[in-house]
């Protein structure tokens, strides 16, 4: 058995593996990042101005799902 | 470089990359929100059930006709449903069972879906018989987990258990990119819908949700504070925050542009895996179902729960709030 090609495969993969990890954690850390204080604030904007149009925060009478009117005009 | 030496190297930036994103934390979501009225109630009835399925339904997809919904089992069958009146409009054995993935293309003509066979299939719904005109979209080395079209009906995006993510295109079957950094099963993915076709997030077994730049096929941020499997992940409406669902019990929101988690949905009571997350149309809601047969609803901005949605017989595997937000399906075994 040829213990060596059994073993470096394995370990050429695992450095490939581990160099990836490191340049994605590298790209990672130099991301630009925006303050807490601004971001935050947005998300919550984005909630409280859709919430009119939320039907299942705000329910509307026009419910598509809502079980019809016992009469109907034929 | 000797592994020793990358492992070592790979530590250190951690620990400076949660220095610098602990930097600009100066601000809290929950305690921003206090003065936000809570939500006191959910009126969310039970309207429609579908059954038809045999098998327990793995996975499910709106149209954007916002009343077709394709599902698939584990028995391997395909339905595709008019919510509206809960017919069945189609019916397709697969000749593979644990369907794992399914998605409803943007013009409604396809649906995609795969499972064990490995393998993403394309059916057109337009053709009398869709299974003789089923076509093969692209091929994992381990089963599919999560699929879907990406912004046309020309490119699907799909998750595998080989712990990678290829985006496809449906004509010739190449692969346009492949997405390598999970170190385990990817379980679910989502596209940006603010940054449509260049961004979207995966989440897997490896405990990680990692947000990609589909062009160049790099993982650009990770996010690793699960403490077990991620099984769902979905974008938050504005397409700045994204939200996971996981073994540990608990959903965690992450902020794309401050780089970290802000909001953790868990409680003591609640003790099982979260296998599904969606958010209501606004985003104040967050839906998650879990392995004890409830779908808890949690208020996002306040990190509490409002309500607890009951009427399944087990385990929810799968949900989705309609596109115009009108209404939430969620199944598990033949209803929904």
């Amino acid at each position: 058995i040829n213990y060596q090609s059994k073993v470096m495969p394995h370990r050429e993969e695992q450095i490939a593996r581990l160099q990836r990890e490191l340049s994605d954690l590298k790209r990672h850390y130099h991301q630009q990042r925006v303050r807490a204080s601004i971001t935050i604030p947005e998300l919550v904007q984005y909630i409280t101005s859709h919430s009119n149009e939320d039907a299942l925060v705000n329910p509307t009478k026009d419910n598509p799902f809502s079980p019809k009117k016992s009469c109907e005009v034929l | 470089m000797e592994e020793q030496d990358l492992t070592g190297e790979i530590e250190t930036l951690k620990k400076k990359l949660a220095e610098e994103q602990g930097k600009l934390s100066d601000a809290d979501l929950i305690l921003s929100c206090q003065k936000i009225e809570p939500i006191t109630q959910v009126n969310i009835k039970v309207r429609k059930v579908l059954k038809g399925h045999q098998g327990k339904v793995l996975c499910m997809s709106w149209s954007q006709d916002k009343r077709h919904l394709v599902s698939t089992s584990h028995d391997g069958k395909l339905l595709v449903w008019d919510a509206f009146t809960t017919n069945k409009e189609h019916a397709i054995s697969m000749a593979t069972t644990w369907v794992m993935a399914c998605a409803y293309s943007p013009s409604g003509q396809f649906v995609a879906c795969g499972g064990l066979d490995n393998k993403c299939s394309i059916y057109p719904l337009l053709e009398e018989e869709p299974v003789t005109k089923k076509r093969l979209v692209g091929t994992h080395t381990s089963y599919l987990a999560c699929c879907q079209f990406n912004t046309s009906d020309h490119q699907v995006l799909t998750g595998s258990g080989d712990s990678t993510c290829v985006l496809w295109d449906v004509e010739s079957g190449q692969m346009i990119q492949s997405f390598h950094g999970h170190a385990g099963d990817v379980q679910a993915l989502d596209l940006s819908p603010s940054e449509s076709g260049r961004v979207f997030v995966s989440a897997g077994c490896d405990r990680a949700a990692n947000v990609w730049d589909m062009r160049s096929g790099q993982c650009v941020q990770l996010f690793d504070s699960h403490e077990s499997d991620v099984n769902s992940v979905r974008f938050y409406p504005s397409g700045d925050a994204f939200v996971t669902g996981s073994d540990d019990a608990s959903c965690r929101l992450f902020d794309l542009r401050t780089d970290r988690e802000v909001a953790v949905y868990k409680k003591e009571s609640v003790l099982f895996g979260c296998n599904a997350v969606d958010f209501s149309l606004s985003g104040r809601l967050l839906f998650a179902g879990y392995s004890d047969y409830v779908l808890n609803v949690w208020d996002v901005l306040k990190a509490k729960r409002v309500a607890m949605l009951y009427g399944h017989e087990n385990r929810v595997s799968c949900l989705r709030v309609v596109p115009d937000g009108t209404a939430l399906a969620g199944f598990k075994d033949s209803a929904a």
